[in-house]
């Protein structure tokens, strides 16, 4: 009965053409980071459907935010759909979990989370995994020079209970040592917190010239009105993560003045014409506000136009070498993402190595203050 | 440490205290009025806030369909009832309510713009479109449960829970929202800025708090719910009906709830899933309240509140830890300072475990269903495609947690939601030791156990004790709290969690990929089925199936029972770290996700959908819900094109619909389905049990002298003096309510004296429960049959010899027992021929009349081996003959050397059989002596005579 049941069901999966190439797709697009997961899934539909003249399918799952169903996920892709890349997921411990299974079945992972920890140390596992986000430490390296220049010599942390916040600490921890910028406090809060007033006393009774926040979307913003109502007068700081409109919408003038580190995409319109990222930025902001409406982009909708791009450079260079849907094809499509040079993508430049599958240099972020509800470029 | 910060932390933690309170207030009401642990509570914080929010940014709030869809379904629900009852009258304003109201809503919405109204009449509208869905939910999810158990009216509570924050992310998202102030005063405190709008909260919760108050004081709907609180049947005799009170505190708890919403809005940013965090701290509260006293569940809200504000400043990474393990200690002080064992009798659940007596008679063909299963598990691998199998693997590992949920929930009667957490600790003993300090996985195996093991022996010891409710509870505070220790201990990988955990190899051979797995996780499935279901078929499993019928029967038959209970809460925990370790062998990865609350509630929807009792349940309900599921985030989002926890909506209703429906899930409608099976008609030969030395006729058995029973005020039984002789019948009589079964339950342990000196044996009683008495040689049977009516006969009889046996919980599972198992059951068989009920021996007990259930009771106390024999009323609904035949029974029994104090209505049956007879009117001796010299006594004539029979 329950194996009749399991054929029957499975039987109505299985219907994909084996010819195209099949991008399989697993975002985190409900669940605690579906804030994230969204705006990516969203992107999918904005890109093209064949390339190198071959058609392309893109089969989207959603993962939940949960690692099991992440994992199960790539499985299905893999051997229901025959999928010649995995793009995913959003989230550090999903990508992580989905590893191993695209290392067995040797097809390529690119993965659109935060934390270097996805394709570094490179190994024999890594090998097969790719990542559009920026590094934590990007960003963080960037955000560190910000404070040292505006002479901040101690700092205080407060970041989500989650992957996010912890990937995010660490990072900056170390560079913050790196830079001798003292870290006087380092506090955690959930994402569906009431109230912060505790950490915020904590903070502020150790006195920090200045305090970062590392969380992401709405969230984020809690901590920031405390402090100011509280009376901190130090700078703040938030993460990328923040970089949507909602955070703009709830934070409202309690978050003006802010700095935070943002994939030049954020602001591409204010990008000057000479910056090499602006025009690949505009071409995705655009698409995804002519879809989505005005003001709806994202900074992590980038990583899976991103990961698009990528695709797009490397399909054709695999396609000379074998056909979709074997495991040639994967190989040569790894080779050819991990010969990726000079890519202009919507959050940076691509210059990928056999030992940096990531890519990005430092024109891959921007400093922005939030100013008149909006997000504004330092120059 | 700086004062200023102590007062600030303070002000926060009433602040948020406050709210927790109000929502602790509105928990306490619910489950006293209708015995529902009201989870959504917290829903209706967040869909007031965010309602309120979307119409301040002037869109349509998505409550408003929700409202038109619960108003519909209710309309259509009470309006089949109304016409199938021709009570045309009461549809249009069953119809205006539910239907027209919210449609004139919605049509208002889009014909105004929302935002350009005062603030004032937003906080109504808001209001107006949350409030009603509290009755409506009542209406729709529990009226048709009124008279379930506490347990399966808290399911059906998660459930709605579930699917109402499913509808929550697809009606606002996964962003949050905040709503303007209500007033921008600002005030100093100590130096440091205080917002008006804080103070508003704590104002504002103060003064419902009094409102409700005077509410139940002074109002006749107040009185009314306090009337059904305190006593349900009372009050529907004076005329309140049940529904009415359920609808009133439901609609009370959803505005409580949204007004709370609104008031916490301008301070906080809310999401759509806010309100579960929320509602569980008012939770945490509310038991250390008890759950029964209102001014005690608001001080423990405010102390949560506090406790939180001060541990998000000392130690903000464990708040949550700190928080939900406090209930741990409340629990035990609370378990602790409760002496009395509380009876949660709930006969009602129809719930029935599966009976193993009752198999195919040939060994080949009863094993062949199960033989069939394990030969398509051989060839599946060969068969399916891939994913089939890694689907497969997942609901192997999925069955075995559910296994031990059917062994706590279905056959035991305890719920745990915090199965999960098991789960997780053997998944990362694994992960931790065999990565960081490179131990063999077969070895971490059984380290996992060992942690597991303890960790379940100290949590049962602390809540098992306890009613019913107080384990589900217990189980979600752990949940939560591990979750987070998992998430936040450095060394446990963190949220991120742990990678590259090492494959199991068996015989320098690793299980690498999911195929070689699955026969791995398969084999676990299968022996823990095997093992499961040898131990139910055994002494110890009938003392597990036992507990369903009350813990006073199973008491008085010599059950441990407290020990039981903890014995299949371990087991059940030591499968779910089975799976865990396993599953962190399978994944290779593992991080606090998969262990989390959500996860121990899905555990529990497999074994309510795959059939409770069953152990076959669990495998069928861990198979349909991963395939569902996997089916419907395939399929939902295509239909309805767009992304969202559809299936979590989907399974909260299905779950509703299943409990209300097919309360013993499906596994039992498909074995409806296969052909009949035929009974075991066979008895096991085998020689007898030990018998107890028989005492010489005219031993003092029993001596009871001076014994008093109090209730409060009320004195049941006073000075009574009693005794009685081996080899005698002694008769208790007495007109109803004089205290007989009082003294009964005095004399057998079940309710110990408050005053007075009873002696069994020749030593005391006063210290010893009803277990230790049984044990002695004292049987009993009850005035209210307490039989296990899906349970057959001999099974029921074998209870009563469980005292003669002692093979355990694991020579059960080993089948190691049977010997002894055989000769329970010849013993149990003996006992009813005795009784002359041969031919009903394997049917189950609730098919017969209530007269020979009575005679079912007295071959049961007869299995125990007993000197003395105490029946009460046991020839009540007997025929003539039949009466007769129990008269002869009796008499053979006292001629054995057998002791009996008998208690009886029938005067005929008295006088004809008992040696003495020891007469009682309003719990006092009035009478002794024998049948002739009582029957003369001018007292008793006019006990009885003026009396009111």
């Amino acid at each position: 009965m329950l194996k009749k049941l399991t054929v029957a069901v499975l039987a109505a999966f299985s219907a994909t053409a084996m010819a195209d190439i099949n991008v399989g797709v697993s975002v985190s697009a409900t669940g605690p980071a579906a804030s994230l997961g969204i705006p990516e899934k969203n992107t999918f539909a904005l890109l093209p459907t064949t390339i190198g003249g071959e058609k392309v399918n893109y089969i989207i799952l959603d993962d939940a935010t949960d690692p099991t169903a992440a994992t199960k996920n790539i499985k299905k892709l893999i051997s229901e759909n025959k999928v010649d890349v995995v793009v995913g997921s959003t989230t550090t411990p999903n990508s992580l979990a989905m590893m191993d299974v695209a290392v067995d079945n040797e097809t390529p992972l690119i993965s659109m989370a935060g934390s270097a920890i996805v394709v570094e140390p490179m190994d024999a596992k890594r090998k097969w995994v790719f990542k559009t986000a920026q590094n934590d430490a990007h960003m963080a390296t960037a955000l560190v020079q910000h404070m040292t220049d505006k002479n901040v010599k101690t700092v205080a942390f407060i970041g989500f209970a989650d992957a996010y916040g912890e990937g995010w600490f660490k990072e900056f921890a170390k560079i913050a040592e790196a830079r001798k910028l003292k870290i006087v406090a380092s506090e955690r809060f959930q994402r569906n917190d009431t109230s912060v007033i505790g950490q915020t006393l904590k903070m502020m009774s150790a006195k920090p010239d200045a305090i970062l926040i590392g969380g992401a979307g709405t969230p984020a913003a809690l901590p920031q009105k405390t402090l100011k109502e509280k009376g901190y007068k130090g700078l703040i700081y938030q993460t990328h993560g923040v970089a949507n409109n909602d955070f703009l919408r709830v934070g409202g003038k309690d978050v003006e003045g802010a700095f935070l580190p943002v994939g030049p995409m954020v602001v591409a319109a204010q990008l000057p014409a000479d910056n090499p990222v602006k025009k690949s930025a505009m071409e995705y902001v655009t698409k995804y506000e002519a879809a989505y409406g005005k003001g709806s982009v994202s900074s992590f909708g980038g990583h899976a136009w991103d990961a698009g791009l990528l695709l797009q450079n490397a399909i054709p260079q695999a396609l000379k070498k074998a056909k979709p849907g074997t495991v040639e094809f994967r190989r040569a499509l790894r080779d050819a993402i991990e010969g990726t040079q000079n890519l202009a993508g919507a959050h940076g430049i691509f210059n990928l190595t056999a030992n940096d599958h990531q890519g990005f240099d430092q024109r891959a972020r921007v400093m922005v203050t939030i100013e008149n509800n909006t997000w504004k470029l330092i120059k | 440490m700086d004062l200023q910060i102590l007062l600030l932390l303070g002000q926060d933690g009433i602040t948020n205290g406050a709210i927790y309170a109000l929502l602790a207030l509105a928990l306490v009401l619910v489950f006293t009025v209708t015995r529902v642990i009201f989870i959504p509570q917290g829903e209706f914080v967040a869909f007031g806030a965010l309602t309120l929010a979307s119409l301040q940014a002037g869109h349509v709030p998505g409550t408003i369909w929700l409202l038109l869809g619960l108003g519909t379904t209710v309309a259509v629900l009470d309006g089949v009832r109304l016409i199938g009852e021709r009570r045309y009258a009461k549809l249009p304003p069953l119809l205006i309510f539910n239907i027209g109201g919210p449609l004139l809503a919605a049509a208002g919405l889009f014909a105004i713009s929302p935002a350009q109204l005062p603030l004032a009449v937003q906080v109504i509208i808001a209001m107006l479109l949350v409030v009603p869905m509290g009755p409506m939910i009542y209406r729709i999810a529990f009226q048709p449960l009124a008279s379930a158990s506490v347990l399966v009216l808290l399911i059906v509570s998660v459930a709605v829970h579930v699917a109402l924050v499913g509808l929550g992310l697809l009606f606002f998202g996964a962003e949050g929202s905040r709503t303007p102030a209500f007033t921008e005063l600002s005030f100093e405190l100590a130096g440091a800025p205080l917002q008006g709008q804080t103070i508003l909260v704590v104002v504002a919760s103060a003064v419902l708090i009094i409102g409700l108050y005077f509410f139940f004081e002074r109002t006749l709907y107040g009185k009314a719910l306090r009337a059904t609180a305190m006593n349900r049947t009372g009050a529907r005799l004076m005329g309140i009906p049940p529904i009415l009170a359920g609808k009133l505190c439901f609609t009370l708890s959803a505005a409580i709830g949204a007004f709370s919403g609104i008031l916490i809005a301008p301070i906080t940013t809310i999401y759509y899933e806010s309100g579960f965090l929320i509602g569980l701290k008012g939770f945490v509260g509310a038991i250390i309240g008890g759950l029964a006293s209102y001014p005690l569940a608001a001080l423990g809200a405010i102390l949560v509140g506090l406790l939180e504000a001060y541990s998000s400043f000392y130690a903000s990474a464990f708040k949550e830890v700190i928080v939900f393990t406090l209930i741990i200690p409340v629990l035990l002080w609370r378990s602790l300072t409760t002496r009395h064992v509380e009876d949660n009798d709930e006969h009602t659940d129809e719930v029935n475990p599966e009976s193993p007596t009752a198999q195919p008679q040939r060994r080949w063909l009863r094993h062949l269903p199960f033989a069939a299963f394990i030969g398509l598990l051989l060839v599946a691998p060969n068969l399916l495609p891939e994913f089939s199998i890694t689907l497969l693997n997942y609901i192997g590992l999925y069955a075995i947690v559910a296994i031990g949920l059917v062994l706590l929930t279905g056959v035991g009667g305890l719920t745990s939601f915090g199965q999960a957490a098991f789960v997780g600790v053997g998944a990362y003993t694994t992960a931790v030791l065999t990565t960081t300090y490179g131990l063999s996985p077969w070895l971490t195996l059984f380290i996992g156990l060992a942690i597991t093991a303890a960790v379940a022996l100290s949590l049962g010891f602390i809540t098992l004790r306890m009613g019913g409710h107080y384990l589900p509870l217990g189980t979600i505070a752990w949940g939560i709290s591990l979750y987070f220790l998992f998430g936040n201990l450095e060394f446990l990988g963190g949220h991120t969690g742990i990678t590259s955990i090492p494959p199991v190899s068996l015989f320098g051979w690793e299980l690498k990929s999911g195929d070689q797995f699955y026969y791995l996780i398969w084999l676990v499935v299968l022996l823990a089925i095997v093992a499961i279901r040898n131990l139910l078929d055994s002494r110890e499993g009938r003392a597990i199936r036992a507990l369903r019928g009350g813990v006073v029967m199973a008491e008085s038959m010599g059950v441990n029972t407290q020990r039981t209970k903890i014995v299949i809460f371990l087991i059940a925990a030591l499968l779910a770290s089975t799976s865990g370790w396993l599953y962190a062998h399978l994944q290779r990865f593992v991080n606090p996700t998969p262990f989390g609350l959500t996860q121990g509630i899905e555990y529990l929807f497999m074994v309510v959908v795959g059939g409770m009792g069953h152990v076959w349940g669990a495998v069928l309900g861990a198979g349909l819900i991963t395939i569902v599921k996997q089916w419907l985030q395939d399929w939902l989002p295509q239909i309805l094109g767009q992304s969202g926890n559809f299936e979590i909506i989907v399974f909260g209703i299905a779950m509703v619909i299943v409990l209300q429906k097919a309360r013993v899930g499906l596994w039992p409608v498909i074995v409806k389905l296969l052909p009949s099976r035929t009974r075991q008609r066979t008895l096991p030969t085998a020689e007898m049990l030990a018998k107890r030395p028989t005492a010489a006729a005219g031993t003092v058995l029993l001596e009871a002298s001076e014994v008093t029973k109090r209730f409060g005020g009320l004195v049941a039984n006073n000075n009574m003096d009693l005794s009685v002789r081996a080899g005698e019948v002694m008769a208790l009589i007495g007109p109803n309510g004089a205290g007989k079964s009082t003294m009964f339950n005095c004399i057998s342990g079940v309710d110990p004296a408050s005053a007075g000196k009873i002696a069994f044996l020749g030593e005391s009683t006063v210290d010893q429960g009803s277990r230790d008495i049984a044990r002695r040689g004292m049987s009993r049977t009850f005035q209210h049959v307490r039989l296990l009516g899906q349970m057959s006969v001999i099974e029921n009889v074998a209870i009563g010899a469980h005292l003669r046996g002692s093979k355990g919980v694991i020579a059960a599972a080993l089948r190691l027992d049977r010997s002894e198992e055989n000769r329970l059951l010849a013993e149990a068989a003996r006992q009813i021929e005795r009784v002359g009920l041969a031919e009903h021996m394997f049917d189950p007990a609730g098919s017969l009349a209530l007269g020979q259930q009575r005679i079912v009771e007295i071959a049961r106390a007869l299995a125990a081996d007993p000197c003395l024999l105490l029946l009460d009323e046991p020839a009540a609904g007997l025929r003539y003959k039949e009466k007769q035949a129990l008269a002869e029974l009796l008499r053979k029994l006292r001629a054995e050397g057998m002791g009996i104090l008998l208690v009886e209505h029938d005067m005929d049956f008295v006088m004809g059989l008992a040696d003495r007879v020891v007469v009682m009117e309003f719990g006092e001796k009035i009478a002794e002596g024998e049948p002739e010299q009582v029957q003369q006594n001018p007292k008793v004539l006019e006990a009885y005579l003026g009396g009111v029979e």
